[in-house]
């Protein structure tokens, strides 16, 4: 087969999916042979920046410009495992953000965890569980890491740090450093002490007036006793009583008589006075006769008014 | 006796045009070497995918150098820029030992190529600065220089990024470009 269905298949596959592995645009060109991830053009010139002192470099090589033997495409194709977008979400365009992304991705998991250890990438979970023949496997180490580390580490995490970096005691104690700092950190995150809550809102702090209606009072406090109060409109706005004994003339309530509202009398309002009435008179329409235009070119018909016809005009109706 | 005189102010005060080609192979600092050469500084390249092209003074000649990517495949476009080729820089990225077979392969085939029969010949031991680096007598026993009879060649240990070996690999090229005319 050819090597460039190989590489297509390959590139857009299962862990690459048609992207640059570290800034994630589409259609990567370029990929790095050490790490065997694809990259952008632009990712992989910082590759070539970044990481070209010795225990990182990273030879990049072009998809399409380049010669692949067999050998080295079989390598590139077959790594089950590579430092791909899933161990480090980024989704950055700023080539200072990809320069420390990169910093993180590919050169601090090998200073913590030596040189050319991809265990380094990993971290403890601090639930598993150990086993007992893992205990007895690893029995030297662990008294080694208990001996040397101030800090406290329980024996199934010691266990799962040996796990993963294959029994090498130094960089299972970074891996439980790393791991400690970590839980560390995040307690101090979590910590809610200080922080009050934020205060629930409140309801507008209303007198509840009582639902009780006892007519005569309200009269005698908001109708019949309205010299104090002379504002008056919060007299009228107010429910009148529902009481009805036969005495009360409905014609001339109570309230006029009280003085509260002043009807007026001495003044009369503009549309008592006697209204002038515009009306349209209008003369009944004449017949319209149109005269054919002999004179004209263009041999045009026009309407022309009747001799007798008025123009309708508007005057005032006379007053009755 | 004129013409003699002409000849010879121009070679001595006249301005001179040179055209170099600098090919190698991809990743050995060929763009670098060319923008330090006419900047003065390092900028930072992406791969070269066509080529560039810079006039650089030296002394009283004008280097027009030619700088062309180095993939694989785009190798086979270099001789398109063969003809009045005065002088060829071949670069060299001194650190990898495990491609300096094949830089020996494509130098060797431009070494029988017909229209570069008159190019003097200047191999930038290129990245001395790193630890690992090979020596330019290491680089001149692997890339089979003292093979070449019929032309003059010339090997500068250089460091691009910090200008080291360039200008004295220009101090060469003036030199024998002199000695040629």
């Amino acid at each position: 087969m050819d090597y460039r269905t190989i590489l297509q298949d390959r590139l857009h596959g299962s862990p690459h999916y048609n992207q640059c592995s570290d800034c994630h645009s589409r259609n990567p060109t370029w990929c790095s042979m050490t790490y065997h991830v694809f990259l952008c053009t632009r990712c992989a010139t910082l590759h070539k920046q970044l990481l070209n002192k010795d225990p990182y470099v990273s030879r990049i090589k072009s998809i399409t410009l380049d010669h692949w033997p067999p050998d080295e495409l079989e390598t590139f194709c077959n790594d089950r495992n590579p430092i791909v977008k899933t161990q480090m979400n980024c989704t950055t365009n700023n080539v200072f953000d990809l320069q420390d992304l990169i910093n993180r991705k590919y050169i601090q998991p090998m200073l913590s965890n030596g040189k050319n250890n991809r265990a380094g990438s990993m971290k403890i979970s601090g639930r598993r569980r150990a086993q007992d023949y893992e205990l007895s496997k690893f029995a030297t180490q662990i008294r080694q890491i208990q001996n040397q580390s101030s800090t406290f580490f329980t024996i199934d995490n010691i266990v799962e740090a040996l796990l993963i970096s294959r029994g090498n005691v130094a960089s299972a104690y970074d891996l439980l450093q790393d791991f400690d700092s970590y839980n560390h950190n995040n307690n101090q995150a979590n910590r809610r002490d200080n922080i009050t809550p934020p205060e629930l809102p409140k309801r507008p702090n209303n007198e509840i007036k009582p639902a009780i209606f006892d007519g005569t009072n309200i009269i005698s406090s908001q109708y019949t006793n309205n010299s104090s109060n002379n504002n008056s409109s919060t007299s009228i706005n107010a429910p009148r009583p529902a009481i009805f004994d036969g005495t009360v003339d409905l014609t001339q309530p109570n309230i006029y008589q009280q003085g509260i509202i002043q009807p007026a009398i001495n003044q009369v309002p503009a549309m008592m006075t006697q209204p002038t009435v515009y009306q349209q008179n209008i003369p009944q329409p004449l017949p319209v006769n149109y005269v054919p235009n002999t004179t004209s070119t263009t041999a045009q018909q026009q309407y022309v008014y009747p001799s007798n016809y008025v123009i309708p005009q508007y005057y005032p109706m006379q007053q009755q | 006796m004129g013409l003699f005189a002409s000849k010879l102010f121009s070679s001595l005060f006249g301005n001179r045009e040179m055209r170099i080609l600098m090919v190698g192979l991809d990743g050995a600092g060929k763009t670098t070497v060319l923008y330090k050469l006419k900047l003065g500084e390092v900028i930072t390249t992406i791969p070269t995918i066509g080529f560039n092209v810079e006039t650089v003074q030296y002394k009283n000649i004008s280097f027009t150098v030619w700088d062309v990517g180095g993939q694989d495949r785009i190798r086979s476009l270099w001789r398109h820029y063969y003809r009045n080729t005065e002088g060829v820089i071949f670069v060299v990225d001194s650190n990898d030992r495990s491609r300096i077979g094949e830089a020996r392969e494509v130098m060797q085939r431009m070494l029988t190529e017909d229209e570069l029969r008159n190019a003097v010949w200047l191999v930038f031991a290129n990245k001395q600065d790193l630890p690992e680096a090979m020596s330019a007598a290491e680089i001149t026993e692997k890339l089979g220089l003292h093979s070449i009879k019929n032309r003059p060649w010339f090997i500068q240990a250089t460091c691009a990024t910090s200008g080291e070996g360039l200008y004295e690999g220009l101090e060469w090229l003036s030199n024998n470009l002199k000695n040629q005319s």
